[in-house]
C-alpha cells in the first residue's frame, strides 16, 4: 500500500485530530502500530474508519440503529483480535468491510426466522418518498460487486480523494479510477433496472 | 446523467452517530489485544516433529532387526545401535572437517540434509492444506445445504413452484455447489496457491455463478435475488466458518481470499 503521510481524517471525524496523539500517520503506519499492540494507533484507526464501515453495515442490515451498532461492535472486536494476522495484501478498509459484511450476514441469518416488525409510520409524505428513494439507492449499491461499491461510496459518501481511496483500498490510483468509472456504469445499469416501471 | 446519479447516491448517505462511535470505541479498545500468527513456531514444530520421527524410526528399526527377549535387553540393544550410529557420524564429520576449501552448501551431506528438510516441510505443508481442504469442504457442503433449503422454501412460495420445477431448481443448486466445491478444492491443491485468490479464481467463480443465474432465469423467468452461495465470500471466511472448522483454517482462507488488485 502506498504511504500517505498527511492523510486527512474522514469527514464526520471532527475530533480525530484533537483526540489522538497519532493523527498524522497514514493508514498502513497505523495498522503496523496496532499490529504491534499500540492501542492509540488502533483507536485512531477506529476513529478514522468507524463511520465508513458503519455505513456499509447499514447497507446490509438496514437502518435499525441497534442492529447496526451490534454488528459494528462485533466487527471491530474481530478487527481488534485479527489485525495481527492482517498482511496488507488488500487495503485495511477493504478488509474491515469484508469482516463487517460477514458479521452482518451472520446476524441476518440468525434472525431470518424472526418476524419483521413494521416500520413506524412517518407523518410526512415527502419524508417517506425520500426514505423510499434512499432504500432503492441502497439496494442498487448492494447489488454492485464489492470491488465497485467500495470505491464509489468512498468517493461519494466519505468524500475521499483518489489517493486516499488508493490508500484505504490498497490499490494503485489508476485501478481506483478505472473501478470508479466502471462502478458508475454498473450503478446506472442497476438503477435503471430497479426503477423500470416506477 | 452522471451528476444526477452522483447526487442521488450522496443523498442516500446513511447518517452515523457520534454517540454510537464513542460507545463502540469505549467497548472495544479496552479489550484490544491483537493475536499475531507465529509462522516460525510452525516451522520449529515441524523440525521438532521431523527430528522426533527420525529418532523413533531409528529406535524402531533397531527393535525390528534384533528382537530382544525382554524390554531391558531391547533398550540396551537400541542404545548400542545409537552409539554405533553416533560414532559413525562423528567419524564422517571428522573426515568432512579435514577437507579444506569446501563450502558449507557444497558438502554432499549438507545438501542431502537440506533436501530432506525441504521435503519434510513440503510434505507437512501439503498435509496441512489437505486438512484445511477437508474441513473447509465439509463446512461448505453443510452450510450450502442449509442455505439451499431456505432458498428453495422462499422460491417455492414466491414462484408457486410445482414439484417438477422444484426438482429442477434443486438440481441447478446442487450442480452449482459441486462446481464451487471443485473450485475451492482446486485452490487448496495448488490451483491458485501462492498468488492469493487472484483473478483466475474470481473469474472462474463469476463464470459458475452467471451460468447458474442463466439456468435459473430460464426456469423462473427472472433471476431471483439472494441466491445461496452467489458470492465467493459466502463460502467463508465468516464466523460460522470459523466455529464450524477451526481458527487456523479460517485464518488461512481469510488470507487466501483477500481481494487482490
Amino acid at each position: 500500500m502506498a504511504g500517505t503521510p498527511d492523510e486527512p481524517p474522514l469527514p464526520g471525524d471532527s475530533d480525530t485530530a484533537s483526540a489522538s496523539a497519532v493523527p498524522a500517520l497514514d493508514t498502513p503506519a497505523l495498522v503496523a502500530g496496532a499490529q504491534n499492540g499500540d492501542r492509540q494507533a488502533f483507536t485512531e484507526l477506529m476513529r478514522r474508519y468507524f463511520d465508513a464501515v458503519m455505513r456499509q453495515i447499514v447497507l446490509y442490515v438496514g437502518a435499525d440503529r441497534a442492529s447496526a451498532e451490534d454488528v459494528a461492535q462485533e466487527t471491530w472486536w474481530r478487527i481488534a483480535r485479527g489485525i495481527g494476522g492482517f498482511s496488507g495484501r488488500s487495503g485495511f478498509y477493504t478488509w474491515a468491510c469484508r469482516i463487517a459484511r460477514n458479521e452482518a450476514h451472520r446476524r441476518l441469518r440468525k434472525y431470518r426466522a424472526l418476524p419483521v416488525l413494521p416500520e413506524p409510520v412517518q407523518d410526512s409524505g415527502a419524508e417517506n418518498d425520500r426514505n423510499d428513494r434512499a432504500e432503492l439507492v441502497h439496494e442498487a449499491l448492494r447489488r454492485l460487486p464489492e470491488k465497485f461499491r467500495l470505491p464509489l461510496v468512498l468517493e461519494l459518501w466519505e468524500e475521499r480523494s483518489v489517493r486516499e481511496m488508493a490508500d484505504a483500498l490498497g490499490l494503485p490510483e489508476g485501478t481506483v479510477k478505472s473501478r470508479l468509472f466502471r462502478a458508475r456504469e454498473k450503478f446506472r445499469e442497476v438503477w435503471l433496472e430497479l426503477t423500470r416501471g416506477h | 446523467m452522471r451528476q444526477d446519479l452522483d447526487n442521488l447516491i450522496r443523498a442516500a448517505r446513511p447518517a452515523t452517530s457520534d454517540l454510537a462511535r464513542q460507545r463502540v470505541i469505549e467497548q472495544v479498545v479496552p479489550a484490544f489485544a491483537p493475536v499475531r500468527p507465529m509462522p516460525w513456531l510452525r516451522v520449529a514444530a515441524v523440525l521438532a516433529l521431523a527430528a522426533a520421527s527420525g529418532f523413533a524410526a531409528v529406535a524402531w528399526r533397531g527393535r525390528a532387526a534384533e528382537p530382544a527377549p525382554d524390554t531391558l535387553d531391547a533398550l540396551q540393544a537400541d542404545l548400542t545401535k545409537l552409539r554405533q550410529r553416533s560414532d559413525a557420524l562423528d567419524a564422517r564429520a571428522a573426515v568432512l572437517a579435514s577437507r579444506g576449501g569446501e563450502t558449507a552448501t557444497g558438502r554432499p551431506l549438507d545438501q542431502a540434509l537440506a533436501a530432506e528438510v525441504s521435503r519434510v516441510l513440503d510434505e507437512r505443508e501439503r498435509q496441512r492444506r489437505e486438512q484445511y481442504r477437508e474441513r473447509h469442504l465439509a463446512y461448505a457442503r453443510r452450510q450450502y445445504q442449509q442455505e439451499v433449503e431456505n432458498a428453495v422454501v422462499e422460491l417455492r412460495a414466491r414462484y408457486r413452484l410445482g414439484d417438477d420445477q422444484e426438482a429442477q431448481v434443486r438440481k441447478v443448486f446442487a450442480e452449482h455447489g459441486a462446481q464451487v466445491e471443485t473450485l475451492i478444492g482446486k485452490h487448496y491443491r495448488g490451483g491458485f496457491h501462492g498468488k492469493g485468490r487472484g483473478r483466475g479464481m474470481d473469474h472462474e467463480f463469476d463464470r459458475i455463478r452467471e451460468a447458474t443465474e442463466d439456468r435459473l432465469a430460464l426456469l423462473l423467468a427472472e433471476v431471483p435475488r439472494n441466491l445461496p452461495g452467489a458470492d465467493l465470500a459466502d463460502w467463508g471466511p465468516n464466523p460460522v466458518f470459523a466455529t464450524a472448522t477451526d481458527y487456523e483454517t479460517w485464518l488461512n482462507w481469510s488470507e487466501e481470499t483477500r481481494q487482490s488488485g
